[in-house]
């Protein structure tokens, strides 16, 4: 696992968007927490959730749903995972 | 006169009101669909980690939800020995929240819940095809011990296959009918190690017939587009699919997960997913 996400983030890091990587940060951070993976992979995942800023041309309602999302860093599974379904259901919406 | 007239229009709205109403037929890709969903309740009771891809949240709760349909299933689930209370409430919590102290292992293993059934031949066979295409086909390749005692919800025998040629292949009727026989007589339904791999081999071809006329939409339609939100989609797309692949227990979601590989290649941004592939 860890060998698999490791140079994919430092492979977005380069070639993707900011927006591209919050959302694989968003879709991580909920899976880790509905498996509860508590390993090195993620704690990367919520290091690098913890450094990317909000992106200023991110629309308001998703702007402030990460920003949910980031206050969840170091707080417990439960409030990761619906920080990140609440972004998915917004994403998904028709 | 005018009484009899409210009286008169009184008598026809409680008769309406009565009145048996017709349920709108279902199509049959829409049929296969249901079939899938009660076909993965079974895999979410065996392992609720394969719902914690986010975008399966609302799907895993309504595949647990379409298999007790409208029983209790905390009574349901109750009744199996070593069950806590509450199961069913702690199983759809599982999945909302994650937290591994809501999940009882007792259910992948000794549940004996049925799923609903059918009441037209049709009806039934189109389920049951779609229970097979991912209930049993999701085993290939575990030859090497029986498939776990899934409750059974075949009902193939009691209904005989429909001769409908446009319904799958002969072997494909015959294997729904040699199901539901193993389950008529059985009484609980499990692949014993003995024919595993032909029965799986079976299903597999069955879920490919399927799958061809019938596309797997296990995933959400993402709309990609060259906005914030949509580069914001492509990356939820992109590492889901990444998880997915976390998931071999999951055939249906494998075959999913080449579709929306697809999506992302289709996708504006197929230049920077096609860096990160490499």
């Amino acid at each position: 696992m860890k060998d698999l996400y490791m140079p994919l983030f430092a492979a977005i890091g380069e070639t993707a968007t900011e927006e591209f990587t919050l959302g694989t940060v968003v879709a991580q951070t909920g899976f880790n927490a509905g498996s509860h993976r508590s390993s090195q992979t993620f704690d990367a995942v919520m290091t690098i959730a913890a450094k990317i800023p909000r992106p200023s041309d991110m629309p308001a309602e998703y702007a402030s749903k990460i920003t949910g999302l980031r206050a969840c860093v170091g707080t417990d599974f439960t409030c990761q995972r619906r920080a990140a379904k609440s972004i998915v259901d917004s994403l998904t919406k028709p | 006169m005018y009484r009899f007239r409210r009286l008169f229009a009184a008598v026809a709205v409680g008769l309406l009101s009565i009145a048996p109403v017709a349920a709108a037929p279902r199509d049959d890709a829409s049929l296969v669909d249901a079939g899938r969903s009660l076909g993965r309740a079974p895999l979410i009771f065996h392992d609720a980690r394969t719902c914690a891809p986010v975008v399966r949240i609302q799907i895993c709760i309504d595949d647990v939800s379409a298999y007790f349909g409208t029983t209790d299933g905390n009574a349901r689930l109750g009744a199996i020995s070593g069950a806590g209370p509450k199961p069913y409430d702690r199983l759809l919590a599982y999945i909302t929240d994650g937290d591994p102290a809501n999940i009882d292992p007792v259910l992948g293993w000794a549940n004996v819940v049925r799923a609903p059934k059918s009441d037209d031949a049709r009806e039934g066979q189109l389920k049951d095809a779609g229970i097979v295409s991912t209930l049993i086909a999701s085993a290939n390749g575990n030859a090497s011990n029986q498939v776990p005692a899934f409750p059974p919800t075949f009902d193939a025998a009691q209904r005989p296959a429909s001769d409908d040629p446009d319904l799958f292949s002969p072997q494909d009727r015959a294997l729904l009918v040699s199901l539901g026989a193993a389950d008529a007589s059985q009484g609980t339904f499990i692949i014993r190690k003995a024919n595993v791999e032909a029965v799986t081999a079976a299903a597999s071809s069955l879920a490919q017939h399927a799958d061809t006329r019938f596309p797997v939409h296990a995933a959400p339609n993402f709309r990609y587009d060259k906005s914030p939100a949509g580069y914001l989609r492509l990356g939820v797309a992109f590492a889901t699919v990444l998880e997915y692949f976390e998931l071999p227990q999951l055939a249906t979601l494998q075959r999913a997960v080449r579709s929306s590989l697809q999506g992302c290649r289709r996708a504006t941004t197929r230049r920077a997913v096609r860096a990160l592939m490499r």
